[in-house]
């Protein structure tokens, strides 16, 4: 090893994280080399005054405070779930009710999940993950879909989910996660988000890329697979210059398809585009969003056919 | 059978599920198991004490709030690191830009009345009890990691005082793992310089 490549190694080295084989190829060139040990002297100097500087001690203030925190900043959580749709009539009853709820959450007591859809129709075999207990079980017309839970649909399976007024059918071989009351997190397949063209009951749908469409009307969401070609490294100095072969990864692309109202795409990366009736709008990857005319005018067909 | 089971991960998802019904028991056993690591990388990362109090406190309130968006393949360690490190790049970005309006007199008084800005005022020289608390030693430290670029202060702050593997820093910074060495490796190189120069000062210079 020259100076110049020991040198390269030292900050690694005062950091310890070197490899065997190199230290003891560094260790031997430090014994010999005035200038270079000068060098790694430096940097162990550097790194063992971090090391030495005192460090912030565990405290139980600190640890109260927070947890304090925590626990209003819940109670707020569960006020905004339920005062979320006030319609007039029932506004002193949310309102009461979302704050018995607060008092119960400080005093830690259970009952804070709350419902956001109802199984309004089944075919075929479906499963619930219930947050409370996080034991799976099969799904049945009448219950309810609390916040946390988890829906997966098997083959021929299709789910119809009421909330309000908003409806949410499930195709098969699908996954949904309920995150809030108007909030669906999609992980797989395809479904029917069917909800008033106007007023304010949009439901909002994300990926796990954290794109986010809001949609009105009747609007169908796609969970598209999307090989995409990957370049590989750049050809090296020296080496015969032969392109790699690109990797292809599989990748999803979240894809809402609009018969009527509109949604709203929200990019990971906060651009924000609408499709309206006969259009559909998908994300790239890295979460840019992209409209264009539907090519096959036909949406949810697979509702009707069951 | 079912006990063999029990690995770090399922016990991450039952707090978390028990985080997430509002169990302050549970509250208490994450902020005790992350309250040393994550109070210390914010303090060095940010630089002040009374702040690093303020954002630790923020991070779990934030945890609490966001949890519905936290994806099972992330580990949960991980994934509360990523939101002290977001809220103390906006805490750094926002002393910045208080401190550019400081020197631009004329629009202070306006817009100078955002969240931070009496921790601006009282940062532009270290607090009372800040100071009181220091070392010698703690202040060339808090001062030498001052002169990092933020990423690699991050990075170097993340494996020295909260003990993360490079994979995890990785993750939170969201950078490969080459990366997130050669920031650190830079870190150690720019911090050495920046400090040498002080040790020409106090003693006779580095031989060589």
């Amino acid at each position: 090893m020259t100076c110049t490549d020991v040198r390269k190694l030292l900050p690694d080295r005062a950091m310890g994280d070197l490899d065997a084989e190199p230290a003891a190829e560094v260790a031997a060139h430090l014994k010999e080399c005035d200038a270079c040990r000068s060098e790694d002297g430096a940097f162990g100097r550097t790194v063992g005054l971090l090391r030495a500087a005192p460090a912030v001690v565990p405290s139980t203030e600190r640890r109260a405070a927070a947890v304090a925190a925590m626990a209003r900043a819940h109670a707020d959580q569960s006020e905004k779930l339920l005062t979320r749709r006030p319609r007039l009539p029932w506004l002193a009853v949310a309102t009461a009710a979302a704050f018995l709820l607060a008092v119960l959450g400080a005093l830690n007591l259970r009952g804070s999940s709350s419902t956001a859809f109802t199984v309004a129709g089944v075919t075929g075999r479906a499963e619930l993950r219930d947050l409370e207990t996080g034991l799976w079980r099969p799904v049945a017309v009448g219950q309810q879909v609390a916040v946390g839970d988890r829906l997966v649909t098997q083959r021929d399976c299709k789910i119809r989910l009421v909330g309000g007024a908003t409806e949410l059918l499930l195709d098969q071989d699908s996954s949904v996660e309920i995150g809030a009351v108007r909030r669906v997190a999609f992980d797989r397949g395809r479904m029917m988000a069917v909800s008033p063209e106007s007023g304010a009951e949009s439901l909002e749908i994300t990926d796990h890329e954290n794109n986010i469409v809001r949609v009105r009307g009747r609007v169908e969401l796609t969970l598209r697979e999307v090989p995409y070609k990957v370049a590989g490294s750049k050809e090296q100095k020296g080496a015969p210059a032969v392109l790699p072969e690109p990797k292809v990864e599989i990748r999803r692309s979240l894809v809402a398809r609009v018969q009527s109202g509109e949604a709203a795409l929200g990019g990971a990366r906060e651009q924000r585009l609408y499709a309206g009736p006969g259009e559909e709008g998908k994300f790239h990857p890295g979460g840019k969003p992209e409209t264009a005319a539907l090519q096959d005018p036909k949406v949810g067909t697979w509702v009707e056919d069951r | 059978m079912a006990g063999d089971e029990d690995k770090p991960m399922n016990l991450e998802d039952d707090l978390l599920r028990k985080c997430a019904r509002g169990d302050s028991a549970a509250y208490r056993e994450l902020v005790e198991r992350l309250e040393k690591p994550l109070v210390n990388f914010i303090l060095r990362f940010v630089g002040e004490r009374h702040v690093a109090e303020d954002l630790f406190q923020e991070t779990f309130v934030r945890v609490v709030k966001t949890l519905g968006t936290f994806r099972p393949e992330a580990s949960l360690s991980t994934w509360i690191f990523t939101i002290a490190r977001n809220l103390s790049l906006d805490w750094l970005k926002a002393k910045r830009r208080h401190r550019e309006m400081a020197l631009d007199a004329a629009t202070s008084e306006e817009k100078g009345r955002v969240i931070y800005f009496k921790d601006v005022m009282r940062s532009s020289s270290a607090s009372p009890d800040d100071r009181a608390e220091s070392t010698e030693e703690e202040r060339r430290v808090t001062a030498a990691l001052a002169q990092l670029s933020p990423i690699k202060r991050e990075a170097l702050v993340l494996r020295v005082y909260a003990g993360l593997q490079y994979s995890e820093i990785a993750r939170v910074q969201g950078a490969p793992v080459g990366t997130v060495k050669f920031r650190i490796h830079e870190a150690v190189r720019d911090l050495t310089k920046v400090m040498g120069v002080e040790d020409d000062r106090n003693s006779t210079a580095l031989g060589g």
